[in-house]
């Protein structure tokens, strides 16, 4: 059980000891739910969205429960109790009703406190980077797992232009009080003129190579060292990071345009774990 | 120390009883009996014709302390039980912020804790405010949800969901109704989905007083206080049988658990929390000083619980 008194402010930074990224080949047998069509149906039925029934048909898409809970044994130990997990997300499961983050919890050592944050497009990783450093930081917390997560299957017609990734792929994150240092800023208000004269100012002074989103790269062209791959959208970056190869502190960044969100992350890529096997 | 600074509840105007509701859940006339006599639940508000955007913004035209503060609100945080509400990429919540002259703000959603989402939400935005630079920046927090898929309308043999909406200023600290606890349990082993699991629910029921009690004194003794110093407790709008049974379970007086909303709104979700919390100042159920205790269960499962002092 966790508990807490009132908030209070963190003592400091979170501490990045281990990033782990896979990308998944399989489908699930949710696809093949004969639940997922009624549920599909009664979300977009006000919206007006037309079903992709070739897709439901064809039974394509993953489940975040069953990528992450897959890559648990790859992040932390049974020996290792977890006190928080977070998950990210931007578009939505192939499972629609499971509180997936509760999920992951019962499968991880410590039984975690446990919830999700969406609604933020890309911000949403950073946000919750943002809150594990809050808890870790309160000290009622020492080990904290984020995973971000994205899927490729949308069973419905977009209805405005939206990032839809091209694979199935999953990044975790863990966060202790001991490690290196994990810098967060996000800025909020920004439209995309005053993105790339932002980025530069946050950055002056720092030499570290920058991993930026597609998006971002395309809004500030110049500024990034490597530009994740586009069919990421919302992982991308950060399975850029749990490939290593960089010396020294790196640099993650990515701008939300639908949020004005511009966010940046500065790692020290030395104290990284190995990366797990990248692709099953 | 986290405090509420305006809480705003918004009530859909149809009130709809459950034998009307009963074709549209599949319930038996039997069912609807068990509701109303044994679970206490009478009718549900909803929202026909609006949309999510509709009520969510119900609640916070319901502030009366928002305007002329826009900029120290530096979050909006969505407290969702569902995890999906709308079709991708649709956002409620960002354009609930463009009516409100708030996109400045950080604006996100927690969720996966169901019901127990709104105490999660206050949570989070008093970590955030407390690690602002700005003493006086605030959090906006709202909640409530559309009763769209059968997973989002009823809790077989427990619940109906409602429509009702709420929402929240919070600030770093206040002069009243400070958070002075929290306490969350996640319980991932109740996964899966009640409505066609009938050897899970049957789980579910039988444990639930004992994990919810758990949590309820859990905050209790993390505010450095005992059952008696609380002078009200305000529960989820869930049903009234088992926070009857949670109150005896306890030895907690009834009496002293506002059970107002149970009969007339239905569940409404992460929000129930805040509805009752303006229910209780609306009638005077609160006196300044007063500690009370607020708590909350989400399938899935999380059960939470906060104490505050008003």
């Amino acid at each position: 059980m966790f508990t807490s008194g009132a908030p209070g402010a963190a003592t400091g930074p979170a501490r990045l000891v281990a990033a782990h990224a896979r990308v998944f080949a399989e489908t699930s047998p949710t696809a093949l739910d004969p639940a997922l069509r009624p549920f599909l149906a009664d979300l977009v039925r006000p919206y007006g969205n037309a079903l992709r029934e070739d897709l439901l048909e064809e039974g394509v898409g993953h489940s975040f429960g069953e990528m992450a809970e897959a890559m648990l044994p790859s992040i932390v130990g049974p020996d290792e109790p977890v006190d928080l997990l977070v998950l990210a997300f931007a578009m939505h499961d192939l499972r629609l009703g499971r509180a997936t983050a509760c999920y992951l919890s019962d499968r991880c050592s410590g039984r975690p406190m446990a919830f999700a944050v969406c609604d933020q497009g890309s911000g949403a990783a950073f946000t919750a980077l943002r809150l594990t450093e809050a808890y870790l930081g309160s000290g009622e917390c020492s080990r904290a797992l984020v995973f971000i997560v994205e899927q490729s299957a949308l069973h419905y017609e977009l209805q405005e232009p939206a990032p839809v990734p091209d694979r199935h792929t999953a990044v975790a994150l863990r966060l202790e009080q001991e490690g290196r240092r994990l810098g967060l800023r996000q800025h909020t208000g920004v439209d995309a003129q005053r993105v790339p004269g932002l980025l530069r100012s946050s950055l002056a002074g720092n030499d570290a190579p920058v991993i930026a989103s597609a998006r971002l790269a395309e809004v500030a062209p110049g500024v990034a060292t490597v530009v994740a791959d586009a069919g990421q959208p919302y992982t991308g970056i950060w399975w850029e990071l749990a490939q290593g190869g960089h010396e020294g502190p790196v640099v993650l960044a990515d701008y939300e345009p639908a949020h004005g969100l511009l966010c940046i992350s500065t790692v020290d890529q030395l104290t990284l774990a190995r990366p797990a096997p990248a692709v099953a | 120390m986290t405090a509420l600074r305006e809480v705003a509840a918004y009530l859909p105007p149809d009130r709809v009883p459950l034998d009307e509701l009963a074709p549209r859940f599949g319930l038996t006339e039997r069912q609807v009996r068990l509701f109303r006599r044994f679970h206490g639940l009478d009718q549900v508000c909803l929202d026909t014709g609006g949309t999510l955007l509709d009520l969510l913004v119900g609640a916070t035209d319901r502030l009366e302390t928002l305007r002329g503060q826009e900029s120290r609100v530096r979050y909006v945080i969505y407290a969702r039980g569902m995890p999906v509400a709308v079709p991708y990429p649709r956002n409620p919540l960002r354009e609930l912020c463009g009516k409100l002259g708030l996109d400045h703000a950080l604006t996100f959603t927690v969720t996966h804790q169901a019901c127990a989402t709104g105490l999660l939400a206050l949570d989070v935005a008093g970590r955030l405010l407390a690690a602002d630079p700005d003493p006086e920046a605030l959090a906006l927090i709202v909640s409530g949800e559309k009763t769209f898929t059968p997973d989002a309308m009823l809790v077989p043999d427990t619940a109906v969901f409602g429509e009702g909406a709420a929402a929240a200023l919070v600030g770093a600290d206040g002069p009243r109704d400070r958070l002075l606890a929290y306490a969350s349990s996640v319980r991932g082993d109740f996964d899966g989905r009640l409505i066609i699991d009938p050897e899970l629910a049957a789980r579910f029921q039988y444990e639930y007083p004992e994990l919810l009690t758990g949590v309820l004194l859990a905050a209790v003794e993390r505010a450095g206080l005992t059952l008696d110093d609380i002078a009200l407790v305000l529960p989820h709008n869930v049903n009234s049988v088992s926070w009857r049974r949670v109150a005896k379970r306890i030895g907690y007086p009834v009496e002293q658990v506002l059970l107002d909303n149970v009969a007339v709104t239905g569940h409404s979700f992460a929000a129930d929390p805040f509805l009752n919390y303006r229910t209780a100042l609306d009638r005077g159920r609160l006196r300044p000083g007063d500690r009370y205790l607020v708590g909350a269960a989400g399938l899935g499962a999380t059960f939470s619980a906060m104490v505050f002092e008003h």
